[in-house]
């Protein structure tokens, strides 16, 4: 793939962030005002809906792709910076490599949490 | 007449371990340029002192430089118009000096010929030997017409917060001409520019610095960024450009006839 295509799913990746950010705070915090509008789910201080709202398959599956484009967009960014510097231009394709794994862990260890989160 | 305090940097790499100011007093009037007294401190002060310039009347980008901390050139900058009694001359940055006002652009001239900056066709035939123009609409022309204004002074580069900063970067107006060609309907080499541009347009962070800087009025940076446009439309093959195709031939006229006949050639 090309490279500008990676730099334009950056700006994708910014633009669903705010998005799902949106989302994140009306679905786990202003549930009780969604509620009263006749779109909310669950009482967020009641703990066995929190709970019953964490094993939905919708639920993960967005906090799945929350997490991949949060991920995408820090680390592209980083490495943009990171390889503009003079430390970076002597080691490029170390910190490339480098900030490779470390999204990878993150990744992993982000998708670890929320499948177990709820059970 | 005023007189008016130059203070010009000095750089001899041969001689100077790091550069210095020296002063120099002129009387200057009304209609002066800062390189009509730059050129007069050479010719009657000091023939030590190195500038470039060609034109004198801001078409050739010799003569960029920084003129009380703004990038301008010398020719197009009018003394009384700084409003100051003293006047603090520099060569441009994020260039390598080669001696005094003299910066070395060579770099940026590399750069600039790895773009391609020319009409690139597949009927070579016609390119070598061509039979008409290739016929372009008005619209088509004003796609890129500002961007073929630039007179590649450098001022762009010396504004430029990623060329200060990442040696790989292309440049402004390296960018600039590579979408005035590539935008251009008569061009077919947008692929090969592409490959070429890529790399260093996510490096391109829109401080529009370039565009504040040109002293002929492109917007370098408007350039980069609908480059990335393209670009990534093209990558993703969904980028369409009408190619202009060569002019029909002219019909003859029917008074033809009437018309006088043109004298025989003088020379």
């Amino acid at each position: 793939m090309r490279k500008i295509v990676f730099w334009g799913m950056h700006l994708l990746a910014g633009f669903l962030i705010f998005f799902f950010l949106l989302w994140h705070i009306f679905y786990m915090h202003y549930q009780s005002l969604t509620k009263a509008i006749g779109f909310g789910t669950h009482y967020p201080l009641i703990f066995s809906e929190v709970v019953a709202r964490a094993k939905t398959a919708g639920f993960k599956i967005a906090y799945v792709l929350f997490l991949i484009f949060v991920l995408y967009h820090a680390f592209y960014g980083l490495k943009n910076i990171l390889i503009e510097t003079e430390f970076g231009k002597k080691f490029e394709i170390p910190i490339k490599i480098l900030i490779i794994l470390f999204a990878t862990f993150l990744f992993i260890y982000g998708i670890f949490t929320t499948l177990k989160i709820g059970g | 007449m005023k007189e008016i305090i130059f203070k010009i940097l000095r750089f001899d790499p041969e001689k100077d371990k790091k550069p210095y100011f020296k002063e120099y007093k002129i009387n200057v009037k009304e209609g002066d340029t800062v390189l009509d007294a730059l050129i007069y401190i050479k010719e009657n002060i000091d023939s030590t002192l190195s500038i470039r310039y060609s034109c004198r009347m801001g078409i050739c980008g010799s003569c960029g430089m920084i003129i009380n901390s703004k990038p301008e050139l010398a020719c197009h900058t009018q003394i009384f118009e700084l409003k100051s009694n003293i006047i603090e001359v520099r060569p441009m940055h994020n260039l390598p000096i080669i001696k005094d006002l003299v910066t070395n652009l060579s770099d940026y001239i590399k750069k600039h010929r790895s773009v391609k900056p020319y009409i690139i066709r597949d009927d070579k035939e016609e390119m070598d030997k061509p039979k008409r123009e290739y016929a372009q609409i008005p619209d088509e022309l004003l796609k890129f017409l500002q961007f073929s204004y630039c007179i590649k002074c450098g001022l762009c580069i010396t504004q430029c917060p990623t060329c200060s900063a990442y040696e790989g970067f292309l440049g402004p107006f390296v960018l600039a001409q590579a979408y005035r060609y590539s935008i251009d309907s008569r061009d077919k080499g947008i692929n090969e520019r592409i490959k070429i541009v890529e790399s260093s347009l996510p490096n391109c962070h829109f401080a529009t610095a370039c565009s504040s800087a040109c002293p002929k009025g492109v917007d370098p940076a408007l350039a980069i960024q609908l480059l990335k446009r393209i670009s990534m439309l093209n990558s993703l093959g969904i980028f369409k450009k009408k190619i202009s195709e060569i002019a029909p031939e002219p019909s003859p006229s029917p008074d033809k006839d009437k018309y006088p006949k043109a004298p025989p050639p003088s020379v």
